[in-house]
């Protein structure tokens, strides 16, 4: 069975994550534990600037069957020229809350944070969902994908996701050299990570 | 209470994904050299990286990076190095 029908994609996982080079690591996490839970990580990082934006935004968000939103990081932005919060974050995850609730069986969606309790302030509207906390590190982004995505029959262990993580660590300095970047949030690289991230899970498992 | 799913889809093959993910064939063979090995029976695998199944088996190691070649002219294969050089095995190297 193939899961792809037409632009939905019943493994794919839209990624909604903070993109700067402090969560590099948690980046990186989360495509190496959704890729070796046999899911199909998305991201915006694609998508160009401009009036279209949020529509597909949106699209991605509605061809996705899960989306993750990571909120550890909505804290006061200070690039210049005003020192706002930054709110796309949470406003994609009103998008994914609203597109579940109008077709449930097409949508689910979850919050992962980094401290406990913070979410209670920082987004009470959410009352009553309990977000997974990640701790900020590595190794807390795979528990809680492992706790969140159950795969009857082959689960992978958190320290072979682990091993994932590590091997697409690795092998990201061949990847930024060959797109001629030192970016990773770039579309290019977003795709190899997740390539790179398969063929160390087929590996592992030869 | 925190929220979470059975999943029941099939995991894709690596060329699924690659496909799925938009990454052309030839990107991907990019990102995934052929590599050749020797086989406990004695003979040469050719095979990408990923792949559990050998794409040829031959009999020496020469003939094996031959195809490796012909497979893949613009890139080096990896080969297994099977000699006993210090005791230290799974070491490779670019033919």
């Amino acid at each position: 069975m193939r899961s792809k029908t037409g632009g939905f994609t019943q493994s794919a996982v839209f990624l909604n994550i903070p993109y700067d080079q402090r969560s590099r690591s948690l980046y990186l996490a989360y495509i190496a534990g959704l890729v070796h839970l046999g899911l199909v990580p998305r991201v915006t990082l694609g998508i160009t600037g401009g009036t279209r934006r949020l529509d597909k935004i949106l699209a991605e968000i509605q061809g996705c069957r899960y989306s993750i939103h990571d909120l550890s990081k909505v804290g006061l932005d200070r690039t210049p020229p005003f020192a706002t919060p930054r709110f796309n974050m949470p406003f994609e995850l009103g998008l994914a809350v609203a597109w579940e609730k109008s077709n449930p069986k097409k949508h689910t969606w979850f919050v992962f944070e980094s401290k406990t309790y913070r979410l209670q302030k920082s987004l009470s509207d959410l009352n009553g969902t309990d977000p997974h906390i990640h701790g900020g590190q590595v190794a807390g982004v795979m528990r809680e994908l492992s706790n969140v995505f159950r795969r009857l029959g082959d689960q992978p262990t958190v320290p072979e996701m682990m091993s994932t993580f590590h091997t697409i660590s690795r092998r990201s300095v061949k990847i930024l050299a060959e797109a001629g970047t030192n970016n990773l949030f770039e579309a290019r690289a977003f795709k190899d990570l997740c390539y790179e991230a398969k063929l160390a899970v087929e590996i592992a498992r030869r | 209470m925190a929220r979470s799913v059975t999943i029941t889809t099939p995991v894709l093959s690596l060329e699924e994904f690659g496909e799925t993910l938009g990454i052309s064939k030839a990107r991907q063979r990019s990102l995934n050299p052929i590599f050749v090995e020797r086989r406990p029976q004695g003979d040469y695998a050719v095979r990408r990286r990923g792949s559990g199944k050998a794409s040829y088996v031959l009999p020496t190691q020469k003939e094996a990076i031959e195809r490796a070649r012909k497979l893949e002219p613009n890139r080096a294969p990896i080969v297994e190095r099977v000699r006993n050089t210090g005791g230290s095995p799974d070491k490779w190297r670019k033919a």
